[in-house]
């Protein structure tokens, strides 16, 4: 940075002086390895003018005699050397040392200088992302950037993942950001089945070799220009282009590795009693609440065919564990990029293929891709640069669902721990299926559940874009890009039929196997979608003396489209296995869905330079949206930052390298979701209770058609975000250290929602503006370089991010200002959580247990907690406290050693496995005073109005009371039972990872060699009141983003991942 | 470059020119339009979704909460239900359902047939309507009714239950007086291809048992003048297949399993089977109800057993923790859904004679309530001649024997209005000296030797704070309701009774 100072002044007394121009010429080399350094930015200080190098490194260019080049190349130093008359300059470019990184790709794929941006940008590099080897690239993100939440809807293969940047914003739309490949916009297509999300094309289709870096715009200023669907941020792609190799004009390189996975967090179970309900001995009951385990030999089950069962009771410790298997993965990519021999075009070919398989036993929870990207540049003329990107991915998922039924999980987490499931595995015994299941309960085997349930998807996408720029005269650029994602899904599910007359069985204890009987029902859905893009841009840039002047203006003509269709079938024929609609007997309903959606936004941005000082962007947009009622579908959001190098202005010292103030304002406006401006009809069904649309149209040969249960509105106007930001950014000591820290202040006004109604309205919720979300916070970046030699460097980057969440106003009428967001209700018990006025949004309300004024908790005759007749607030948000990570990363000649610890702190979560564990008997929370009877400790009983006395019935196992206790009494917590701290520290990554010396492997005629062993997500800490589940996991995933942090149901265990990668570069 | 710029002006210009058009897309291509919809293919479906949420879940829990069902051993769905609890959120569906799909499309149906003058369709929706809002008033007491269904109104008041009913008996009047028989109504599955004259015995009938519940005999007179009731029971029948989505709903909730459910909740109460059978000190059979056969099925032991209110028996000792231990209802997939039967409609007359002092009429009309409960069920007159030899009629204690009487012959066919009149006529009344855990101790067996036929009792479990020999008066007003809506009164308490049980 002294050097920029020192030859800044020395450039503008040169302008003064009218030097005269020489010709300059050489060749830039890689300091490290002595080779050629191809496509090196070479330009003449202080003027924009500038030149690369060739395929050898060969530059030639025009220079004032006395002026100074500037040669500089991603990842490198920058070299600055006075010309002082020469004719010929040779650089050797030193490999980066300093951490800013220099460009930044901004709105519309158009790359800026760093120093320019007046808004806080995260870059993540393609090391970076390659390191963490996370099949879905979004993965690579977490713990990495400051302010943006990654949460991976699970940990099993193929799931989608959710980013959050700065909160959230809207508390019924998606609060996801944009994602951006070179320019174009991807659809984020994911699958709801099975309570689970699976991804099918978008992010999750590129493979992380492809990539060259990963930019996060986090504020409304950095993404007006992205127009409505900015308004969460956004997430810029930037891939990989072609490139020389070492001595020859191609490189190829492969990448491949292997991954173990295995079941990290699971819920704590205790060893001490075995099957039985109200701590008696039953033979077919789904839990744990039996008498003490005693090692005897017990019969257990159903007598089928004049045979019983009989096993050892006592525990079988590792019993559920011992269900899962290691999943084996593998992954493989291979790329061939290059230039051509007249530089005039640049290819890159790249082909990848992943296979993740869980931890299900056997093949059923599995995830293969592939995929091919093909880009290319061709400069066709001086004036005229084509260039274009096809991209085509294939991925396939089997997924284990995990709702409640005769599913996997719930036939674990509610198996008594007196026996063995290992022992089930053969499904030809009829004692290992549901004819003579050792219960009927409404579980089944889970080596049973996971053989005879399919959930299959199967996904194609093509992306990519056509580029065409000219550049009609010096300083202007006119560039057309028509971007394209088209996304073509299959979805099966098949769910098999159980029909038993329980002919073999003599004794059921009461319940007979056929109580199991389902029918059975195969779904298959079929659904493509697509989007595509017009950008119409003209760039304007021109340097005037200490002025920097850069123009653009631009047109988004924008279309998204999606059409499904829907069969489903009951009543099989076959009882599984073929799943096909022709396999229903009774019936197949056939539903379709589509949807169109068009945008055209038209903007401006101007930036202003002032000497490397001061930075000044404008920005404006105005959209038009197909959303919105069609009189009133546009409007109107600026922008302004500002950005301030003051370190430009100083004396130059060795402690401040770089300091930049920024500052930004900018709005960002949100249209509607698709056909909401009108009332609309859908077939006529009725609910049932437990039977959702027990009734459906046609019936009998009649069709009806009834109102949907959603009205909308012909007043929706936008949802506008506004954000003010500032920031601070210092670097000492030649980027040794170096820290940045931003404030923001964000407010969405407006906001589009699906009001939840009083359906004596007629409705169930109308569409409606209204209400405000404000979400105001820091983020704090330092970056550390504690030691640096020649051989050995260790960084540290540590990032801390807080964010205040807050519902500015709601309207009013809503009872309390509250609205629901998501609940949970079974029998008595209902957990809901609300966004209300005045609170952080995702506020817990249940039933609790009452109390005295002197805080002793009132029970009833029976001796168990009274709760309240309504939910009441708990005071307990979904929302973290803080968040933050800590990277570090230790290298010594090659070696580089790296870990990702990631952080979020605070707030709660719904869980259904944590309710399930005292529900079953099976969690350690049910050995309280050791199954003795006890009477609730502090309990007043009421025996006339306000009259207390000490309550002495006591809790017992024998009357059923001691279960109760705990399943409809939460513990004497009530509903707040159900809530588990959702902290967590997480390593998402370590790895350990060795780079060849080039002078080792020049015999083997490669240029690159490097080897990496990793694990990712190897420990996770959680709350010590968390002995259920990683707090990471939702499967609410099909209620949005905001919805899915309400909790999780029957969530699959979390895993951890072993791995070793080879990287080779010919 | 001037080429360039103009022809980017031009470019521009169209574009913004066809703009509008290129936006205006935003029509959703799987739901007709508004104005295409008829009448037609609106009526089956608010038929459907009253029939749904009447033949399911009210009878259901007018099932439990009138002691004609209790819990099957074993699961824990409706346990509360036996219990006589009920929270807001568990019956917020069903509000929602009456609400949003049949009282909001049976408006729908009236705006467009008062416009087109269609006033036989008028009638039938605005009976309907009626039908599902006198069904919310007798649950909750009070709901909004003049301030509803206004979406620019979100918190609609509430009106008292007294003048909801008045409101809506204007309505059936106002429908009646422009409906003549001969008019033809839109497609129903109610009376299919009938003409008005069907929606108006329906109507007057409906009329008549609101003026009845108010206990207005005066106005009721005339419609008994009149004498232009239905002859025969309103049931949605004949419309049900046994597939998933097309049974008939009580079946496919808790009998089919076609809607992914294994769960079997619903078993007989001791208090109906004992009332339809009753036994002598030693066991035997001295009276069986020809209608029990009809209502229940026999247990394994071919026995007719019912359970207690107020437990699953989850530590009950054999053969009572057994689930075919426990006779279940007779259901099937084309089992009726009724809305109103002969029947009661003759009861009411006996009781309209009873209070009117012509003990002969009301004697005459109790016998042909008993011998239309026989026909529905397909019984004969002999069967009928059973019952009455077993209850003949007491005009001094007409509550009493129309009561009871009243409460068997829907326990079979209609089990929510049995939950309403047996809150109006507190009749069966409660045994005081016998409660729940008198019969059984929370484990062990369960001895219902002591049950007097005719009487109910105090759960072995009860909501404590509804308290012993008392029914569940009301309930608390709707999760869906109380959560958006801040009109929403304080609840007045469970034993308080809706305005007609005062």
């Amino acid at each position: 940075m002294r050097k920029i100072l020192l030859m800044m002044t020395a450039v503008l007394c040169a302008g003064l002086a009218y030097a005269q121009d020489v010709q300059v010429s050489g060749i830039a080399t890689s300091a490290e390895d002595g080779s050629p350094m191809p496509a090196v930015a070479v330009a003449v200080q202080g003027t924009g003018r500038g030149v690369t190098t060739d395929l050898d490194g060969v530059y030639s260019i025009t220079v004032p005699s006395n002026g100074t080049l500037v040669f500089s190349f991603l990842g490198y130093d920058d070299a600055v050397v006075p010309v002082n008359g020469r004719t010929v300059i040779n650089v050797a470019l030193q490999p980066g040392s300093i951490m800013i990184d220099d460009v930044v790709i901004t709105a519309m794929g158009i790359s800026k200088a760093e120093k320019a941006i007046g808004y806080a940008a995260t870059t993540i590099k393609a090391d970076d992302i390659v390191a963490a080897r996370t099949t879905n690239v979004a993965n690579a993100l977490a713990g990495k950037v400051a302010g943006v939440q990654i949460q991976s809807t699970s940990t099993d293969p193929g799931a989608s993942s959710n980013i959050i940047i700065r909160g959230f914003n809207s508390i019924s739309g998606s609060n996801q950001p944009l994602y951006v490949v070179d320019g174009v916009p991807l659809q984020n297509t994911v699958s709801y089945s099975g309570e689970k999300s699976t991804a099918l094309g978008g992010i999750s289709n590129i493979a992380s070799e492809d990539i060259e870096s990963m930019t996060i715009l986090k504020g409304a200023a950095a993404t007006a220009l992205y127009g409505s669907r900015a308004a969460n941020g956004v997430v810029v792609i930037t891939t990989k282009n072609g490139k020389k190799g070492q001595g020859r004009n191609y490189q190829i390189a492969y990448s491949g590795g292997l991954q173990v996975r295995q079941v990290s967090v699971f819920p704590e179970l205790q060893n001490e009693f075995g099957q039985g309900w109200n701590g008696t001995q039953t033979f077919i009951e789904n839990g744990s609440w039996g008498p003490a385990l005693d090692g005897s030999t017990q019969v257990y089950g159903p007598i089928w065919n004049n045979q019983q069962r009989i096993h050892e009771y006592s525990a079988v410790p590792t019993n559920v564990k011992d269900f899962f298997d290691l999943g084996i993965s593998n992954n493989h990519s291979v790329s061939l990029s290059g230039v051509s021999d007249d530089t005039k075009m640049t290819y890159y070919l790249s082909y990848s293929y992943s296979k993740d398989d869980g931890i299900m036993p056997y093949d059923h929870d599995l995830y293969k891709r592939n995929t091919i990207a093909y880009r290319s540049t061709y400069q066709a003329a001086k004036w005229l640069k084509l260039s274009s990107s096809m991209n085509f991915a294939r991925a396939k998922s089997d997924v284990v669902s995990t709702f409640q039924g005769a599913s996997v999980i719930d036939g674990l987490y509610e198996f008594p721990r007196d026996m063995s499931i290992y022992d089930l595995r053969d499904l030809s015994v009829a004692f290992n299926t549901p004819e003579a299941y050792l219960t009927p309960y409404g579980i089944t085997n889970p080596y049973w559940a996971i053989e005879n349930n399919y959930n299959h998807n199967d996904s194609k996408q093509v992306f990519g874009k056509m580029q065409v720029d000219i550049n009609p005269f010096k300083d202007l650029t006119l560039t057309y890009r028509m971007g394209f994602d088209y996304t073509d899904y299959d979805r099966k599910i098949g769910y098999p039929e159980i029909a038993l007359d329980d002919a073999l069985i003599q004794e059921d204890y009461g319940y007979a196997p056929s109580n199991m009987n389902q029918s059975g029902y195969v779904i298959a859905n079929y659904g493509r979608s697509y989007e595509t893009n017009h950008d119409f841009l003209a760039n304007y840039s021109k340097k005037m003396d200490a002025l920097d002047l850069g123009v653009v203006l631009g047109v988004n003509i924008n279309e998204r489209a999606s059409t499904g269709m829907t069969g489903e079938t009951d009543a099989l024929t076959f009882e599984s296995g073929f799943w096909d609609l022709s396999n229903g007997s009774t019936k197949t309903a056939i539903e379709e869905a589509q949807s169109k959606r068009r945008l055209v936004g038209a903007f401006a941005d101007i930036n202003l330079g002032w000497n490397d000082i001061l930075f000044l962007e404008l920005t404006a947009r105005n959209d038009w949206s197909s959303t919105l009622p069609i009189g009133a579908n546009h409007y109107f959001y600026p922008g302004a930052t500002l950005s301030w190098l003051f370190s430009n202005m100083l004396e130059n010292d060795d402690v401040l390298s770089h300091g930049k103030f920024r500052l930004a304002y900018g709005k960002t406006g949100n249209d509607a979701p698709a056909y909401r401006t009108s009332a609309s009809y859908v077939q006529g069904f009725a609910n049932g209770y437990y039977y959702s649309s027990i009734a459906q149209f046609p019936m009998n040969g009649t069709n009806a058609f009834i109102k949907g249960a959603t009205l909308g509105s012909t007043d929706l106007s936008p949802e506008m975000t506004t954000e003010l930001e500032t920031g601070l950014n210092l670097e000492f000591f030649k980027g040794r250290l170096g820290f940045d820290i931003t404030f923001y202040n964000r407010t969405t006004d407006d906001l589009i929602f699906s009001l939840p109604v009083d359906p004596a309205t007629g409705y169930q919720r109308m569409y409606t503006n209204f209400g405000s979300i404000g979400n105001k916070g820091f983020e704090f970046v330092l970056n550390l370089t504690p030691v640096q030699t020649s051989d050995f460097r260790w960084d540290i980057g540590f990032n801390f991010s807080k964010n205040w969440n807050k519902v500015l106003s709601l309207p009013e009428g809503l009872d309390g200002g509250k609205s629901i967001i998501n609940s949970f209700s079974a029998g008595d018990d209902a957990v809901y959580v609300y966004a209300e006025e005045g609170k952080p949004l995702g506020q817990f309300y249940t039933y609790l247990p009452t109390y005295t004024d002197d805080g002793k908790i009132i029970v009833g005759t029976d001796g168990q907690p009274i709760l309240t007749k309504e939910v009441k607030d708990t005071g307990k948000s979904m929302q973290n406290d803080w968040t933050g990570g800590i990277t570090t990363s230790l290298s010594y000649k090659g070696i580089t050693l790296s870990s990702v610890l990631d952080i979020r702190y605070g707030g709660y979560m719904f869980s259904r496995t944590k309710n399930l564990m005292q529900f079953t008997g099976n969690g350690v929370a049910t050995l309280y005073n050791d199954r003795k009877p006890f009477v609730i400790p502090n309990s007043v009983v009421e025996v006339a109005d306000g009259v207390y006395v000490d309550n002495e019935t006591p809790i017992y196992l024998a009357n059923s009371s001691y279960q109760d206790y705990f399943n409809n009494y939460g513990a004497c917590l009530g509903g707040e039972f159900y809530l588990i701290d959702r902290s967590f520290a997480k390593i998402r990554n370590i790895s350990l990872s060795y780079e060849f010396p080039k002078s080792a492997i020049k015999p083997l005629a490669l240029s690159g060699l490097s080897m990496t062993a990793f694990c990712n997500n190897p420990f996770v800490w959680t709350a010590k009141t968390n002995r259920y589940i990683d707090p990471e996991t939702t499967s609410y995933a099909d209620d949005g983003d905001l919805g899915a942090q309400f909790g999780e149901l029957y969530s699959n265990p979390a895993c951890r991942t072993f791995g070793f990668n080879i990287n080779l570069t010919f | 470059m001037k080429k360039i710029i103009f022809a980017s002006a031009v470019v521009m210009a169209l574009g913004l020119a066809s703009c509008t058009e290129y936006l205006d897309i935003n029509q959703d291509p799987n739901a007709p339009s508004e104005k295409d919809v008829s009448t037609d293919m609106i009526l089956p479906a608010v038929e459907m979704n009253l029939a749904v949420t009447y033949g399911d879940y009210l009878r259901i829990t007018g099932g439990y909460y009138s002691q004609i069902y209790a819990h099957q051993f074993g699961t824990s769905n409706y346990v509360d239900y036996s219990q006589f609890k009920m929270s807001a959120t568990r019956s917020s569906g069903s509000y929602t359902q009456l609400y949003q799909k049949v009282i909001l499309n049976a408006q729908t149906i009236i705006e467009k047939s008062e416009a087109a003058e269609d006033w036989g369709t008028y009638l039938a929706a605005v009976t309907l309507r009626a039908f599902a809002l006198q069904a919310l008033v007798d649950v909750y007491g009070e709901i909004p009714y003049t301030e509803a269904l206004d979406p620019a109104n979100l918190t609609p008041k509430y009106d008292e239950g007294i003048d909801i009913y008045k409101g809506v008996i204007a309505e059936l009047d106002n429908a009646l007086s422009k409906a003549v028989g001969s008019m033809p109504v839109a497609t129903s599955f109610l009376f299919k291809g009938e003409k008005a004259d069907k929606w108006i015995e329906f109507a007057n009938s409906l009329k008549f048992k609101m003026l009845m519940r108010m206990g207005d005999v005066a106005t009721a007179q005339a419609l008994v003048d009149e004498d232009n009731f239905i002859s025969d029971d309103v049931k949605m029948a004949g419309c049900w297949k046994n597939e998933a989505q097309q049974e008939s709903p009580f079946y496919g909730e808790e009998f089919s399993t076609l809607g992914g459910s294994t769960q079997i909740n619903v078993v007989a109460n001791l208090a109906i089977i004992g009332t339809m059978q009753q036994k002598d000190a030693g066991g035997n059979i001295v009276y069986q109800d020809p209608r029990l056969v009809k209502y229940f099925t026999t247990n394994k032991s071919k026995e007719y057993t019912g359970n207690i209110s107020g437990t699953n028996m989850s530590t009950a000792s054999e053969p009572f923790n057994t689930t075919d231990y426990w006779c279940r209802p007779v259901a099937s997939f084309d089992m009726p859904v009724y809305l109103l039967t002969v029947s009661e409609i003759d009861f009411f007359l006996a009781e309209y004679y009873a209070i009117a002092g012509d003990a002969a009429k009301a004697a005459a009309n109790y016998e042909a309530a008993i011998k239309a409960s026989c026909a529905t069920n397909g019984l004969k007159a002999a069967d009928a001649a059973t019952i009455l030899a077993q209850y003949p009629y007491d005009n001094s204690k007409y509550k009493e024997c129309i009561g009871i009487q009243k409460w068997i012959a829907l326990a079979g066919v209609n089990p929510f209005e049995a939950y309403c009149e047996v809150r109006r006529l507190d009749y069966p009344a409660f045994d005081t000296t016998l409660k729940g855990s008198d019969m059984y101790a929370g484990k062990g067996a369960l001895n219902v030797s002591a049950y007097k036929p005719g009487t109910l009792y105090t759960p072995y479990n009860v909501d404590a704070e509804l308290g012993d020999n008392k029914l569940l008066e009301r309930w608390p007003y709707p999760e869906s309701s109380q959560s958006r809506n801040n009109k929403t009164p304080k609840f007045k308490g469970y034993d308080t009774p809706i305005f007609w049980g005062e």
